[in-house]
């Protein structure tokens, strides 16, 4: 029905054979439904929306609590949200009539980028230690998403499926 | 989805679920199953404690901390919200293991304890019941059971598969209703044919039969 294909850091593809699938209220329900009404949801609740090699469900917990949040958020749950500019630019956006993008969008400041890829995919120091461990939000390549984003974005393309058909 | 039996002691609070309900089943299909519910269910109940509500059918939103408690949460935490997250070993401890018939879902470790606290599933705490686990005779919110459904009913199809042949002889939107509802089981006619439209393969079958037209 749907592949999730990924071949950027900080954004995955949704592709689907069927062409004229993905329009403008298509795109707008993914936004509500899945990124909006799941996957963010996930992260605030600090559950990785993503099946990752690494297979941790949670994000892992702070180093230093007191160093970092400090006082500037809750220590709990770990849900990579600060200020909240960085999730605000987590958007489905449309490509074509057969696919879609979920993740970070390419006009995002350079800073969240670079902030996005550091919390997906981790941060090593100088010596070689690791600075930011890995708290995946969005999948990297060869993964996928959790299942509860799945199935939201399942339902979402069978029922666009049945209206495109039933009005034929 | 029926609470069948639970365990409460020092290392585990559990509570099994039938997902099979007498079904005569593949092991691949059953596998698939009781992985994607598992992990379904225990995604849901976590979003659901961070948003301090029961995933459980009846239980509605979780009471407020007392005054006590919720200053000291909100002085070591930072937050003095009622989520059942101090510093998040029993949340991380929660997960679903595979049984005869389903799954059993639960915390298993060194805050078993502190979830049968919560849940109260031995009717022994003296704590306000916040419950993320169902007892016997309750089931998980209408929403979540009908995912369980759906995630059931597309393991079912996609695994054991359509034949043109199934639907040979088919001329009404009742044979075609009475072919789907043994194959995916008991649904409503609103859901089988949403289950047909998530099934690829299915939906090109019915195509190639002229049959999408009693959708």
């Amino acid at each position: 029905m749907f592949k999730v294909k990924v071949s950027s850091k900080f954004r995955a593809t949704i592709q689907n054979k069927l062409n004229k699938v993905v329009d403008a209220k298509f795109v707008q329900d993914m936004q509500s439904e899945v990124v909006d009404g799941e996957i963010k949801r996930m992260i605030a609740a600090g559950v990785s929306p993503v099946d990752s090699y690494e297979g941790n469900r949670r994000f892992r917990g702070y180093k230093n609590p007191k160093k970092y949040p400090g006082d500037k958020k809750s220590k709990r749950p770990v849900s990579l949200y600060l200020s909240g500019v960085m999730l605000s630019f987590y958007k489905a956006v449309r490509v074509s009539g057969r696919r879609l993008t979920l993740g970070i969008t390419t006009d995002a400041p350079e800073e969240v980028k670079v902030r996005a890829v550091a919390n997906n995919v981790g941060t090593v120091s100088r010596s070689g230690a690791e600075a930011i461990p890995p708290r995946r939000f969005i999948p990297l390549k060869g993964e996928t998403f959790r299942i509860s984003v799945l199935r939201k974005i399942k339902n979402l393309y069978a029922r666009r499926i049945k209206a495109l058909l039933s009005s034929k | 989805m029926k609470v069948t039996g639970k365990t409460i002691s020092d290392s585990e609070t559990s509570v099994e679920i039938d997902l099979f309900e007498g079904r005569s089943l593949p092991l691949k299909v059953k596998k698939r199953i009781q992985e994607d519910v598992g992990n379904y269910l225990v995604e849901q109940t976590l979003v659901a404690m961070n948003e301090k509500k029961s995933p459980v059918q009846g239980e509605g939103g979780f009471k407020a901390l007392s005054k006590n408690y919720r200053k000291r949460k909100l002085e070591e935490v930072g937050s003095g919200e009622a989520n059942l997250e101090f510093d998040g070993v029993m949340k991380d401890e929660l997960n679903f293991y595979p049984t005869k018939n389903g799954i059993e879902i639960g915390v298993y470790g060194e805050r078993a304890r502190a979830a049968d606290g919560h849940n109260n599933l031995s009717g022994k705490s003296s704590l306000p019941t916040r419950r993320f686990l169902p007892d016997e005779g309750q089931t998980y919110k209408k929403s979540i059971q009908a995912e369980v459904d759906r995630i059931v009913a597309d393991a079912i199809s996609e695994e054991v598969g359509f034949k043109k042949s199934d639907f040979k002889g088919v001329t009404t939107k009742k044979e075609l209703f009475d072919i789907l509802a043994q194959k995916f089981g008991p649904m409503s006619r609103a859901e089988l044919t949403l289950a047909v439209f998530r099934n690829e393969d299915l939906v090109e079958i019915l195509s190639d039969l002229d049959l999408l037209g009693f959708f």
